[in-house]
């Protein structure tokens, strides 16, 4: 709770905007991670298309507030509905379909709507290859759009909203829910065999995780000010799939550290003109050294620890 | 006598109907037949064994019993009702569960956290008998995966045992057990049948264990019934001691 707190003053022990900036795209890219990682945690399915939801939901409230003239809370209202909605939809198809189709089949469906936002019919919507500048006037949460693409300014909101989504997944995750979702991951049969319909509770995960895609997706669109059909496809999706693994999906925190870990890596890296290169190594490095990510690591290190202390002590 | 009690004798009782009944089965799998107009009764409150050497269809009669494998012709009828095309959750909820040839738990939970999961769910509330009945109350806060095999064995049969069946089906339940455990766990089944009233029908290689616990038995022989009937008779058939049983019996 302390640390949740402290975390709304951020920008004050950070003194730079260019770093608040890195954060909340690390933050951002960090919740599309979640959203990776509770599809991997909770029911062992890898998805390569959460590009998808976050794009959709970015463009959804691009394009109500630029094209339409939308305020921006009903623009991001809708986005995050419509999202839902089409992956329920999509969710009822994909969650039959085995471990590997499911990979190929996300990634199929992120790629779908990266090549549609490009197309150049729909560029007086999209703003086609270039992408479309976000436009909008009036107030989310009291902030202007101003306030919005100043990192600082828009620091309390994005905070906010990261802290409630972690701490609602959390709470699902350790829920009766939670419990029946591992137990679906771990033996499907025996849950159809004990009455359930997993099924069911796929679609909901599916769904649940494309929710918060869509949230990053909305951040994205306020904070960065631009909706490009790169965050549609491949290169967006595995990036958070990316931050997921740096982080460890078997916490919810692992996936936000690893999309800030991502992010200032990015920032550090990205002019040296090698950055794949070293996404590669670090991955390598996190298998090999880490598995199961960072943040299960420093628990588990921790733990033991103060567990060699306390034998020491006693 | 009276000529209205000499009535009554000579009226013909109906027949019980049977909990379940499988009536000409036939599944098959591509063009290899498993079972062929398979037909089988078991009664309430029956401890009914079913025998037969390897690939004479014995998890596949519990596959289209319990749901997993839809007949290509016949009818299951369980308690009268037609359920030959019903899913398998939908089959769990009128009273039909199934424990495993090769174990089925949720490995990463503890006992407990599974059989409460099963047990909410179907509206159970009494966990700790069944803990209780299959002796794992010790074992509540172990993860599965991590006790010993027999153990885990329990813990399938007691998921099973979830949400008062009425016909529990057990596939090859002392698979893997050294004879001591399969004497232990036979002995937990009879006093299932016996003190809760489920109806119990197990598959089972070991024949001894059967003929010594199951009031009927059931022999399949190339997906088909060579014989069934009470648990004595069977066993002094010469057609399944010839097809069978040899000198086991």
């Amino acid at each position: 709770m302390a640390a949740t707190v402290l975390g709304l003053f951020l920008p004050t022990f950070l003194a730079d905007p260019y770093l608040v900036t890195v954060l909340v795209r690390g933050l951002t890219l960090g919740l599309a991670g979640l959203a990776v990682g509770l599809l991997n945690q909770q029911l062992g399915l890898v998805s390569f298309g959460i590009g998808a939801f976050f794009g959709l939901s970015c463009y959804a409230f691009s394009i109500l507030t630029t094209r339409f003239g939308w305020g921006p809370t009903a623009a991001a209202a809708v986005a995050l509905l419509g999202v839902i909605a089409l992956a329920a939809l999509l969710g009822a198809v994909v969650v039959r379909v085995k471990a590997l189709s499911f990979v190929m089949v996300t990634l199929a469906i992120a790629q779908a709507f990266f090549v549609a936002a490009g197309l150049a019919g729909l560029k007086d919507l999209t703003g086609g290859d270039d992408g479309l500048l976000v436009e909008f006037s009036g107030e989310l949460a009291g902030l202007r759009q101003s306030d919005l693409l100043d990192p600082e300014s828009a620091w309390p909101l994005v905070w906010t909203v990261v802290v409630v989504v972690v701490a609602l997944t959390a709470v699902m995750v350790r829920s009766r829910f939670g419990t029946r979702l591992r137990a679906i991951k771990q033996n499907e049969e025996r849950m159809r065999y004990s009455g359930f319909d997993p099924y069911r509770d796929k679609i909901l995960v599916f769904v649940v995780s494309a929710a918060i895609a869509a949230v990053a997706g909305v951040l994205q669109a306020l904070t960065q000010g631009l909706a490009s059909p790169d965050i549609l496809g491949f290169h967006l999706s595995g990036n958070a799939l990316v931050a997921a693994l740096i982080g460890g999906s078997a916490t919810v925190i692992g996936p936000m550290v690893g999309g800030v870990v991502f992010a200032f890596g990015q920032s550090a890296l990205s002019d040296s003109g090698n950055l794949q290169f070293f996404v590669g190594l670090s991955l390598v490095v996190v298998v090999v050294i880490l598995p199961g990510g960072a943040v299960p690591a420093t628990i588990r290190w921790t733990r033991s620890a103060a567990r060699r202390v306390k034998d020491r002590l006693l | 006598m009276t000529a209205h009690h000499a009535a009554t004798v000579a009226t013909p009782l109906p027949e019980a109907q049977p909990l379940l009944a499988v009536r000409d089965v036939t599944v098959r799998y591509g063009r290899f037949t498993a079972l062929r107009d398979v037909t089988l009764d078991v009664r309430e409150g029956a401890f009914h064994g079913v025998i037969g050497p390897n690939g004479a269809g014995k998890s596949t009669l519990m596959d289209a019993v319990t749901g997993s494998r839809r007949p290509a012709a016949g009818s299951v009828l369980f308690d009268g009702r037609e359920i030959a095309r019903s899913r398998i959750a939908a089959r769990r909820r009128l009273g039909i569960s199934r424990s495993f040839q090769r174990t089925s738990i949720f490995p990463e939970l503890t006992v407990g956290e599974q059989l409460g999961l099963v047990g909410d769910h179907l509206g159970d509330q009494d966990v700790d008998a069944v803990l209780e009945i299959m002796s794992l109350a010790a074992l509540r806060d172990r993860v599965a995966g991590t006790i010993a095999y027999g153990d885990q064995r329990r813990v399938d049969i007691a998921l099973a045992l979830l949400g008062k069946p009425r016909l529990l089906v057990l596939d090859e339940p002392a698979a893997g057990l050294s004879v001591e455990e399969t004497d232990t766990l036979f002995e937990h089944l009879r006093t299932l049948v016996r003190e809760r009233g489920v109806t119990a029908l197990v598959v089972e290689h070991d024949v001894d264990a059967v003929f010594a616990s199951c009031d009927t038995v059931t022999v399949l022989d190339l997906g088909q019934v060579l014989r069934s009937g009470d648990a004595r008779t069977v066993r002094s058939d010469p057609a399944v001691i010839a097809a069978y049983l040899g000198s086991a019996a």
